[in-house]
């Protein structure tokens, strides 16, 4: 039988689908809120956020967290644009190309951006 | 080879403007762009956390300005339409069991919701302590 090689998309979708719908809107608001100076000036500051970030453990949920909602939108606009009519195979390829090509090379740069905070 | 060239009926890139149902299944796959783009730039972010604290300011300067403040309330309508829906579909795309016994559908929903709304308070609780 032929194996698909769907699942190994799938996993991140659902996680990043999951962690999109569970995280992002209480992240938006608490970004949000600070830039509109409703929470105290140093809501967002750089000792803070270096703080949870620089820890080893802050460094891998924030990993999972972005790395995981990334695919998720690979993967659901590559989708869509097919719904939207990229139906050939050649610009099939190329959206697909293009799509796991900026998630990937963003998880490669949020991965040395957290290696380099430690 | 296969030579046999099946008939694919042609349809309009706009094709879901017929049906609302179809309308907010588009606007639910569409909430992937904002996303995605803020997914970016946390990333941008993130390379200023680690360029150091002036870098750092640049970003939140940028998440300050109007055009940043717009946008991210491009994504907070984004982030919460899209946590609806996934929400809703939940109980289908993860049925669970306990005891043996099915949880029922408003349940997982709700426990959904539930999470968000904790990790949501947690996430302030931490920008303000």
């Amino acid at each position: 039988m032929a194996r698909s090689r769907k699942p190994l998309l799938w996993l991140p979708f659902a996680a990043g689908g999951t962690v999109a719908a569970l995280i992002l809107p209480g992240l938006v608001l608490l970004t949000l809120l600070a830039s509109l100076g409703l929470l105290p000036a140093d809501a967002l500051s750089y000792e803070r956020v270096n703080a949870v970030v620089g820890h080893w453990a802050g460094a891998a949920v924030t990993f999972a967290v972005v790395a995981t909602m990334l695919w998720h939108a690979a993967h659901r606009l590559r989708m869509t644009l097919q719904d939207l009519g990229v139906r050939a195979t050649a610009t099939r390829r190329l959206t697909a190309r293009t799509c796991y090509g900026l998630a990937a090379a963003a998880t490669l740069m949020l991965a040395a951006a957290l290696v380099a905070i430690q | 080879m296969n030579t046999t060239r099946p008939y694919v009926r042609p349809v309009p890139w706009y094709w879901w403007l017929r049906r609302p149902a179809y309308v907010r299944y588009m606007l639910r796959e569409l909430t992937c762009v904002p996303i995605g783009a803020w997914s970016g730039w946390l990333v941008y972010g993130l390379v200023s956390l680690a360029r150091g604290p002036e870098a750092w300011t640049g970003f939140t300067d940028g998440l300050a300005s109007a055009p940043g403040i717009a946008f991210q309330i491009l994504v907070l309508a984004s982030a919460a339409y899209h946590a609806v829906t996934w929400f809703n579909l939940a109980p289908r795309t993860m049925p669970l069991r306990l005891g043996g016994r099915r949880v029922p559908a408003a349940w997982i929903t709700l426990g959904h919701y539930a999470v968000a709304a904790v990790v949501a308070l947690a996430l302030l609780v931490m920008g303000v302590v």
